[in-house]
């Protein structure tokens, strides 16, 4: 956490600054990374916020687990060593009821913006982004009126 | 003739001239001789004694009329090639006059013998002062003994051509200044004697073109590098600052404060590394400056701060005369700085041999009001005159362990910034980089003006 981040909201409401383990918010995400490292950061993190985390790390990988699991949302890279997480994210918003999409990126260009544009994603995340960033994406994105796309600061 | 007119029917028409010109002095001849042999006949039956006079009279008549006959066809004809020589020369002096070439009349041994306009403006003589001069008076001194050698070989084998292909020519100006051109010379053989055409054309514009379209294609590539380089950059950097986060979140109380200041100072370096990589690599992209005012002297007096100590240490010492309550220019703070830094960094390996001073000087110009203007000199190896040119050029170093960015980054920020960025060197003494930016607030004189 840099110092501008203000402390995570859970922390303020948990005695010892510790996860309540038996929290769950019964939200299911699906968080698609090619890099398994950093899905599985986003995956326990999220995870102590009482969020139920699943991983893909490639395309078809992610389409099939949109289809199987239904989850609450999708947070997804826009670039997969596979293909292209825009078309994980279209998947997602094809759907009857479409699913809300979070993009992450490592490379931020007008391009990645306008992309996100398109596909009607809630957010678009800058990597390196902090735990606090994704938190609150996370929590716009799953409330019952999400918020348009923005650009990112950064 | 009519210059527009085909040469089939030139060519027609010079037959039926012939024509007429046969059939006219056969008339005349006919008629002469009908005359002479009637007179004759005439007057041998009557009086013999003027048979001789009257046919003398009528040969010479006959002759005559017969010389009269040719002469005024030929003086015709020599009138027509005269104006046609007339209208050739006319239309040559004029595509002289007013050809966006430089024209020079050349002979053998290399004197001048004639400049047109274009060529007089190009080099900024008078034609008296060219006239007589040798041609190695419009190249620079350096280049002048090589010439020499050149034009030698041209007149031993001369033939119309292309000079210097493939090396770079240079013309210099009366003032000295050094532009670059392009040369055809065209050999003529003519009763007077031999001459040469020199068709000369400044390339400084078509030159510049070509760099510019250069360097766009350096920057599509650059682009395309920086999305690559970012990505496999921020990845691993994510990674670290989420599991430092990841660590905090979950650790037992019993951590300790000294190991939570440590991962966050690793956590903050994680996040500054990607910010820094995002600076270098925007700056390879087409990025919008920031537009705010910055105060001069601030930037850098805090740049020198981080500096100082390790100039010291390699004998460097650095001198600041910043013009007090110099006005704020318009820009973007970090990109102005790491322009500063570049500057530092270039005169403190220039003084890597031995140290030196290095200058800050900062003020206003007087001359170009809504412009401040700030100078880094220093007392190291200088530039070479010949590399001066290029050392703005992207990947241009001649440092073991440079990537020839500093400089080419530095003169696109002061692009974006409508600022500029000039060098002036020489070569045991030192160089002098000067860079001038916009005042935030354009002063009232010349707002006023506007
Ligand atoms: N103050 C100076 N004195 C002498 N030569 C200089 C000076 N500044 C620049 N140069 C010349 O210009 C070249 C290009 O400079 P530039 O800053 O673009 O790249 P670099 O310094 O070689 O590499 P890097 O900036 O990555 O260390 C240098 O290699 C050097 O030859
Ligand atoms: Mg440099």
């Amino acid at each position: 956490m840099s110092d501008r981040d203000p402390p995570p909201e859970w922390l303020e409401h948990s005695p010892g600054g510790r996860a309540p383990s038996a929290f769950s918010t019964g939200r299911r995400i699906l968080i698609v990374d090619d890099e398994p490292d950093l899905a599985e950061s986003c995956a326990r993190l999220l995870g102590l916020k009482g969020h139920e985390c699943f991983r893909a790390h490639g395309q078809l990988e992610a389409m099939t687990m949109i289809d199987q699991l239904v989850p609450d949302l999708v947070v997804t890279d826009l670039y997969l060593s596979d293909g292209d997480g825009l078309a994980v994210a279209r998947h997602a918003r094809r759907r009857i009821r479409p699913l809300p999409v979070i993009l992450m990126t490592a490379y931020h260009s007008p391009d990645a913006v306008a992309a996100a544009a398109e596909v009607g994603a809630v957010d678009y995340l800058l990597k390196p982004f902090s735990m606090a960033e994704l938190d609150r994406a996370v929590n716009a994105a799953i409330a019952p009126d999400p918020l348009p796309v923005r650009a990112p600061h950064g | 003739m009519g210059s527009a007119e085909p040469p089939v029917a030139e060519e027609s028409r010079s037959k039926k001239e012939l024509v007429i010109n046969a059939v006219g002095i056969t008339l005349t001849y006919l008629a002469v001789g009908l005359l002479w042999v009637v007179i004759s006949e005439f007057a041998l039956s009557e009086m013999p004694a003027r048979t001789l006079v009257l046919n003398r009279v009528a040969f010479i008549l006959a002759s005559g009329g017969l010389l009269y006959v040719l002469a005024s066809r030929w003086a015709g004809r020599i009138r027509r090639v005269n104006q046609d020589l007339e209208e050739t020369a006319a239309r040559a002096a004029a595509l002289f006059d007013a050809a966006a070439w430089g024209i020079l009349r050349v002979s053998p041994d290399g004197t001048i013998h004639n400049a047109n306009p274009k060529a007089i403006e190009m080099f900024g003589y008078t034609l008296e002062e060219l006239i007589g001069q040798p041609v190695e008076l419009l190249i620079p001194q350096r280049l002048r003994q090589g010439h020499l050698g050149h034009r030698a070989s041209f007149f031993s084998a001369p033939q119309s051509r292309q000079m210097g292909l493939g090396a770079e020519l240079v013309g210099a100006r009366k003032d000295g200044g050094e532009f670059p051109i392009e040369v055809s010379l065209n050999f003529l053989h003519t009763i007077k004697g031999d001459v040469v055409m020199a068709f000369i054309t400044d390339v400084t514009e078509r030159l510049k073109l070509e760099r510019e379209a250069r360097r766009g294609e350096t920057l599509t590539a650059l682009g395309a590098i920086a999305a690559g380089v970012a990505h496999e950059l921020n990845n691993p950097l994510a990674v670290v600052s989420s599991r430092i986060e990841l660590i905090m979140a979950t650790a037992e109380p019993g951590l300790s404060a000294q190991t939570r200041e440590d991962l966050e100072v690793v956590h903050r370096n994680a996040r500054r590394a990607s910010q820094i990589a995002a600076e270098l690599l925007n700056s390879a992209r087409q990025r919008p400056v920031e537009r705010r005012p910055v105060n001069l002297n601030d930037l850098v007096e805090e740049t020198l701060r981080n500096f100082r100590e390790q100039m010291r240490r390699v004998g460097v010492s650095i001198a600041v005369a910043l013009a007090p309550g110099l006005a704020p220019i318009k820009g973007d703070r970090i990109a102005l700085e790491q322009v500063l830094i570049n500057l530092l960094a270039n005169a403190r390996d220039a003084m890597a041999a031995g140290g030196g001073t290095i200058r800050i000087e900062g003020h206003a110009l007087p001359d170009r009001p809504g412009f401040a203007q700030l100078s880094v000199s220093d007392t190291g190896c200088g530039i070479m005159p010949d590399a001066l040119g290029h050392i703005f050029d992207v990947f241009y170093t001649t440092k073991a362990t440079g990537t020839g960015l500093g400089l080419w980054l530095c003169r696109r920020i002061m692009l974006e910034h409508q600022g500029r960025i000039d060098v002036r060197s020489e070569v045991g003494c030192g160089t002098t980089f000067t860079i001038m930016l916009p005042l935030a607030e354009v002063p009232e004189q010349v707002r006023i003006n506007v």
